[in-house]
Formats: C-alpha cells, structure tokens, sequence
C-alpha cells in the first residue's frame, strides 16, 4: 500500500485535499456552535462568522442550570438500561450457547422474530400500556422497552461470540469442578469483555439519541432527557443564540469524552452487526 | 442465578421410532431434565412478550376500534371503519411519495457520495493521515443527534440563520428564502442536511467492507495494467455489494419508519410538503388523540414494511 502510494504521489497529494475540504464541512458546524456558544446576539450580528471578544462565558452558567437535568435524566436512564440489557443478554446468550434443550433453535428465531416488529406498528400501543401501568414520568417507562428491545441483537452477537471459545476451556474447567456461574465469571466475561463493551457502548448511544419515546413517556420538565430537553429549549431561548448554542455544547460533551475515550470499542461495536448480516 | 448441571443432549436414538407416545415422554422428559433453562430464558422471553409481543397484538385488535385518548375509556369496536377511511386518506397516501424522495435521496448520497469518498479514505491507507481522516469522519457520530438536527434547523432560519447571513453578506438578498416555510424551498433543505454527509454507519460499514478485500487483488490487477479506476469498479465495488446490500435494507426499514427529523425542522409543513407517512400517525394518535386510526395506520405501515423486506430478501440479498 505505501509503496504504491509513494509511486504515484500527485493523486495521494488531491485526495487528502478533498478529505480536508470535506472534514472542514464537516466540522464547520461544531465550530460555528463554539464561537457562537460565548455571543451575545449584539456580537453575533456584528461579527457572525468569527470569535469575538469579550467572551460571554455566563452563557454557559445559564444553560448548565436548564441542561444539568436533562444530562442527569439521560445518563441515568441510558447507564441502567445498558446495564439491564448487558446483564438479560449475558444469561441468555450463554444459556444459548452453551446448552442443548428441547425447542433450542425455535426459541432464538423467535428472539430473532421480534426484531421483525416494527417500532411504528407497536408505537401507539406501548404508549397506551406504559399509561395503564403508571408509568409515565418515571424511569421505568423508558428503562423496561429499551432493555426489551436491546437485547435482541445484544443476544445475537455474544452468542455467536461465546460459540466461539474453545470447548476444551469450558471442557477444562467443568472438569475441575467448574459451576456455570464460575465459568460465566472466569471463561465467558474476561474474553468476551471487548465486544461486550463494545455492545454497551452502542446500545447507550442508542438510547441517547432516542426521541420520540422520551418525548411521549416523560413529558414532565424534570424528567425531560437530553433530546427532549434540547427540543423544548430551542423554543423557549429562540431569542438568546450564544446561550441556546452554549446548552448545545454542554449536552455534547458528555457523549464526545464518553466515546473518544473509546474510539476503537465504538468503531467495532458500530460494524459488530454488520459482519454477521 | 443457579443453572443446573444439564447433561448433553442424549443421542437421539435411544427411543426407537416406536411409538409416538414414547417419543412424547421423551421429549417431556428431556424438557423436565432441562427445566432450569427455560427459567434462565424467562428475563428475555418476558420483557419482550410484555414491551413488544402485547403492543404489536394490542395494535391489531386496535385498528378495529374507534378509540380516543382524551378519554381512555371512550373505545368501541367499528369493524372495517378506521381502513375504509385509511383507503380514502388522501395525505395518508401522498405522504408516500415524500416519503420515497427522502429513501431515494439517502440511497443517492449513500452511493454517489459517501462510497467514492470511503474509497478515497481507504486509500489513504493506515498510515498518519488515513487514520487521522478516518477518526474525523467518526466524531461526528458522537455528538447527540438531536444538537445536529437543530444545528441545520438554525441553519435555515430567516433571520439570524447561517444561510441567509451568508448571503446577505455576498449581496445576494435578493436569494434569502423562508428556507423551511416555502412550499418551493422546504423539501430541497431538508434534503441538503447534513451535507457533506459522509461519515456515520454507512461510512463505517463500507470502510470495514474495503478493508476487507484481499490486498492481493488489488496487485494482481495492477500487474495486468488496470488503471486505478477500473480497478474500483471491476475490483472493489463488485467486492462490497454485501455491504451495500446491508445498507440498502437497514435504509429502506429504518427509513420507513423515521419521522423525527420532518417533526423537528418543519413538522411536516408547509402544507404536507415535507410530510411522512409516519409523521402523520403520529400526529394523529397524539396530537389528534385519535389513537384508534392511528393505529391502523401503523398496521398499514407494518403491512408495507413486510411486503418490501420480503422483496429485498428474495432479490436484493441474491444481488450477487
């Protein structure tokens, strides 16, 4: 590859210019945010496309006030829900696995058969049923439907996955006296750790970027999730930008250093589905 | 979570195909030994009998009744009623073809776009700037949707709106539209955000499907003289199509059923232009409470999406 590069230079010299020129694009509106994020909207009229000073940081105070909440109802409900799904997946993709038991393939295509149910076909009677059992404005109303929908794939993944250890570690082990739950521990959860990590990483992303559901069962102002929140602030800040912007900002950060940090589990559990498609 | 000892199956064979009662108590037996099992299934059979398999019944059932939310109990069965008003429903069926220019539009930058530049990127290579481009193009998927969406709904604002600022600053006035309140103008923007569109799933999906190809073919290419271009169409494209078919079919599912964006930046105005079929159900379960004709109308877009993942199925999975 890097010598076949070397050989023909001028094309490599175009392509990294149109990446650069797209990346710019790309990347234009978190600048514009940035800046736009410490205006008053007197600065932001009269110098709209670059910083300006001085630097309005109390921006920043005010919308921490309206988003600290919305962060806080979102990490909440994301970190639980990707803990429920991690933590039903685990059992049953191991039980999945590892066992052999009468109506064993019937069972996992009927796993399998939920995701053929559309999220618009079961919207407006979830709703109803999530209003019948009281639970609107209340955590449960989101945790429950994202931990039941999630695991599907969740399963689908880690048990390929544990399909593929060895047998002989699993021999081994049972031999001394092993019990499932030690070989879970011990086997299963140390080799499995990375796309088990990665699967949480996507399933909180996922959750996150939920609306309409959020929207729907938790209407209340202090149980607005980031979405929701960010939705109904835009409408009622429409006069005050560099404040509406800093609260965009405020918002992304926490999503931004979470994955970052994890670049890599993030690329392998976004692609994770497609392998075995 | 205690799952006890359970042997492997026992072969088959021991209960000779005798009788068939014989073969039931083996069977009950074995699920009898086996008991634990179903027991460790029931967290996940449970959630999702209670969170989808009820809805997606209670759904059907639904579609045959006249039902209210302002009043949960004001519910009554009209039989066929709610599907001869859907087959009437002129902005039902319209909203179908907004519907198909948003699917179309994604297959094209998908395609047109986003697959040349990854191609572009894999041939940056792994080196300092492959991997420097690659990690820019996945930033963006980490920042919460819902502050892109109202960043491009900013974007087009009349007033204070990047695009007509910017036009003002150039003199060009006179070009300064309502970009999401004109019948003329809303669609064509929607359609522009997120330009430049690369990055996201479809960028990963086909930059892991590139980095798949055996280096060989490339080489072995160039050694009978194919010039980089043909090499990407002879070589590589034919080579992703399980790629790209995954992305044509997660599109078209997940596609069908997206309203979000349409309720954001325009909710479905100006006069039904930028309007979605699922819009449209929303809106009439909860905006009109209407939950009962509303629910058929997710039956029928249930209906919908089963006929065409049929269809994928048979003929876009044997594209090959």
């Amino acid at each position: 590859m890097n010598s076949n590069a070397s050989r023909i230079r001028t094309p490599r010299a175009i392509n990294v210019a149109v990446q650069l020129i797209l990346i710019f694009s790309t990347f234009f509106p978190f600048y514009f945010m940035l800046i736009s994020s410490v205006k008053n909207n007197v600065q932001i009229s009269q110098s709209y496309f670059l910083p300006v000073l001085p630097l309005q940081l109390e921006n920043y105070g005010l919308a921490f006030q309206k988003v600290i909440t919305y962060l806080y109802n979102s990490t909440l409900i994301c970190t639980v829900s990707a803990l429920g799904v991690a933590a039903v997946s685990c059992l049953t993709s191991y039980v999945f696995a590892r066992f052999e038991f009468p109506g064993k393939n019937g069972l996992f295509n009927l796993l399998l058969a939920f995701l053929m149910i559309p999220g618009v076909l079961s919207l407006i009677p979830s709703f109803a049923l999530i209003a019948r059992m009281n639970l609107t404005n209340r955590y449960w109303g989101c945790i429950l439907p994202y931990i039941a929908f999630g695991q599907i794939t969740f399963v689908f993944i880690l048990r390929t996955f544990i399909e593929q250890i060895p047998r002989d570690l699993f021999d081994a082990a049972t031999i001394d006296g092993a019990t499932h739950p030690m070989v879970f521990r011990y086997i299963v959860l140390p080799l499995s750790r990375p796309i088990l990590f990665s699967l949480v990483l996507m399933n909180f992303l996922a959750n996150w970027n939920d609306f309409i559901w959020p929207l729907l069962v938790l209407p209340r102002e202090k149980m607005k999730t980031v979405t929701v929140g960010l939705y109904a602030f835009t409408d009622v800040q429409q006069i005050q930008y560099g404040l509406m912007f800093a609260g965009f900002v405020i918002a992304a950060v926490p999503l931004i250093l979470l994955f970052a940090l994890n670049m890599n589990a993030f690329v392998r559990g976004a692609t994770s589905g497609a392998i075995k498609a | 979570m205690v799952v006890a000892n359970t042997e492997q199956p026992q072969p088959l064979d021991r209960t000779p195909p005798s009788t068939t009662s014989k073969k039931n108590t083996a069977i009950l037996y074995r699920m009898y030994k086996a008991r634990w099992i179903y027991v460790a299934l029931i967290p996940s059979f449970a959630l999702l009998a209670v969170f989808k398999l009820y809805p997606a019944i209670d759904a059907i059932v639904k579609s045959f009744y006249f039902w209210k939310t302002s009043n949960l109990a004001l519910i009554r069965f009209v039989g066929f009623d709610n599907y001869a008003k859907l087959l009437g429903d002129k902005d039902f069926w319209t909203s179908f073809g907004t519907l198909s220019i948003f699917l179309v539009w994604g297959f094209i930058t998908t395609f047109a776009v986003v697959m040349p530049v990854t191609y572009l990127v894999f041939k940056l290579g792994e080196g300092r700037w492959g991997k420097f481009v690659q990690r820019m193009y996945v930033i963006p998927m980490m920042v919460p949707a819902m502050v892109g969406t109202l960043y491009w709904r900013f974007f087009f604002e009349y007033n204070f709106g990047i695009l007509n600022t910017g036009l003002r600053g150039l003199g060009l006035e006179s070009l300064t539209h309502v970009w999401l309140g004109e019948k003329a103008t809303a669609l064509p923007a929607l359609l522009f955000m997120g330009f430049p569109w690369v990055g996201g799933f479809g960028f990963l999906i086909l930059l892991a499907g590139f980095q798949g190809i055996d280096e060989a073919l490339h080489e072995a290419a160039q050694l009978d003289g194919a010039s980089p271009w043909q090499i990407f169409l002879r070589v590589d494209v034919p080579l992703i199509v399980p790629q790209a078919r995954l992305l044509i079919i997660l599109g078209m599912i997940s596609g069908i059923q997206q309203f979000g964006t349409q309720m954001i930046m325009t909710n479905g105005g100006p006069a039904g232009s930028t309007t979605v079929p699922g819009l449209i159900m929303y809106k009439t379960a909860f905006t009109y409470s209407n939950l009962g004709y509303g629910t058929t109308m997710g039956v029928a877009l249930f209906a919908i999406i089963m006929v065409i993942t049929l269809f994928l199925n048979k003929y876009v999975r044997r594209m090959d």
